[in-house]
């Protein structure tokens, strides 16, 4: 018997073993960086097979292009020599604020559908290793990076 | 009837009853095994997303229910489930329309009342909601769920004695029903009687032991009980009431006042009071990151103690 499929129901990928929780994919943001963090949850969206796929790879590639104008932003201020290192850690708080902001909307878009992959796939895999990793991860990535990328990726 | 027939309408009963008794999987899965069969089914769909609503699906809901007004657009109910999903979606108009709709379709259903009281009572308009109320109670005078509606909107205007004569004639025409020993049970808790308003969570508990509204319930005799715990619950109601836009806002509004309120004091010479600030949040984010554990544990413990009714 064909089976009826509602309209948010994960579809099943080649990458479905590979899903966590999104929560990690958050915490690895603020401890490891975007360029953990993001990618984690570009990953993840795939491996769900997430009901929002386009919105959640939208959403960082629209959170890229943000880091890296405020980024710009920032550094053609200090060059002007506006952005004094008064100001510079409130400029930082802005970025900051920007990719927390973009992680904490991916999570609240994928959780739904991992709740749902959950229930009919069993049980994912657990993130938090790899999200604790990221504290040392950081800089042996980011500090190889120019100052520019370093600054968007961080 | 044929075989087929038959099949469909056993699930469609197997779904309605789930669905009574809070079992929102049990009906989704019903459903989709009938519509895998009868992918036409306009009421199928239409009770699948009340189904989705109930599991907090409001998304894939409304597909459900705007195929099923596609499907049968004169079925009252196809237009009251899409009036219920409109609801959680927060466009009232549209929801009152549909709910219109279904009255002129079926005027002596006092569902219809039901949901056009829901839709003034989020609309901020008390009077309609009582009128409408009072509409389905001349509809169905003996019908348990119309009492309960009447009693939780004089439990929300503040008159007990009101709220306890319809909670008290709902449990009379059904003396398991859960909304009204909901309501019995906050009006026992607003009067300081924790013990009973306990004993009622738990006797709707064991009725339906998915019940949000009966955990919640018995979440506010927690709270009343517990600080700490009525702290956590607080804040994460605050935070998370409204849309994901507002939390996220939210979330990032109170690190960014944090982080140059702290950056503000160390700047002026206020190291102290930076430092005690940097710790409050610290302390926050640990709090934020046990309370859901701590909170689920507390729950737990009192759940244990739930005797389920043996026809759940």
């Amino acid at each position: 018997m064909a089976a009826y499929q509602i309209v948010d129901e994960p579809s099943r990928t080649p990458l479905s073993h590979l899903m966590t929780n999104p929560f990690w994919a958050v915490l690895a943001t603020m401890l490891g960086g975007v360029w953990l963090g993001w990618s984690w949850f570009v990953l993840n969206s795939l491996a769900i097979g997430s009901m929002h796929r386009k919105k959640e790879l939208a959403t960082v590639a629209l959170g890229l292009l943000g880091s890296m104008a405020l980024t710009l932003l920032g550094l053609w201020e200090v060059r002007q020599g506006r952005l004094d290192a008064k100001l510079l850690p409130y400029a930082t708080t802005l970025l900051i604020a920007w990719k927390l902001a973009i992680s904490y909307l991916l999570q609240f878009w994928q959780a739904p559908s991992y709740e749902l992959a959950v229930y009919f796939r069993g049980a994912a895999r657990n993130g938090a290793l790899l999200a604790f990793a990221g504290t040392f991860l950081r800089p042996q990535i980011i500090g190889h990076l120019p100052d520019f990328w370093a600054l968007v990726l961080s | 009837m044929s075989l087929g027939a038959l099949t469909v309408s056993r699930w469609f009963e197997q779904a309605s009853s789930c669905l009574r008794r809070g079992d929102a999987q049990g009906a989704i899965d019903a459903l989709k095994r009938l519509l895998g069969v009868e992918p036409e089914h306009g009421q199928a769909h239409a009770l699948l997303a009340l189904a989705l609503v109930q599991a907090k699906r409001i998304h894939a809901a409304l597909h459900e229910a705007k195929l099923a007004v596609a499907i049968e657009p004169e079925v009252a109910f196809c237009h009251y489930a899409l009036g219920r999903t409109l609801i959680v979606h927060g466009q009232l108009k549209a929801a009152r329309a549909e709910f219109e709709l279904a009255r002129t379709f079926d005027p002596e259903d006092a569902d219809n009342e039901l949901g056009l009281a829901l839709v003034a009572e989020f609309a901020g308009k008390p009077e309609e909601q009582l009128q409408h109320l009072e509409r389905a109670l001349t509809l169905e005078p003996d019908r348990a769920t119309v009492l309960s509606h009447l009693a939780e909107a004089w439990f929300r205007r503040g008159d007990d004695e009101r709220t306890e004569r319809y909670a008290r004639a709902a449990l009379e025409q059904e003396p398991e029903h859960l909304e009204a020993l909901v309501v019995m049970g906050h009006l026992l808790l607003r009067r300081g009687q924790t013990e009973e308003a306990r004993e009622h969570a738990f006797w709707a508990l064991s009725n339906d032991a998915t019940s949000a509204s009966a955990l919640r319930l018995l979440v506010a005799v927690k709270t009343r009980d517990n600080p700490l715990l009525g702290l956590w619950w607080r804040i994460n109601t605050f935070l998370l009431r409204g849309s994901k836009n507002r939390t996220v806002v939210l979330l990032i509004g109170g690190y960014v006042f944090q982080r140059v309120a702290s950056l503000y004091a160390k700047q002026h010479g206020f190291r102290l009071g930076s430092e005690v600030i940097d710790y409050a949040w610290l302390a926050l984010c640990v709090y934020t990151w046990v309370g859901p554990s701590y909170f689920a544990r507390q729950l737990q413990r009192e759940l244990t103690q739930v005797q389920l009714n043996k026809d759940y």
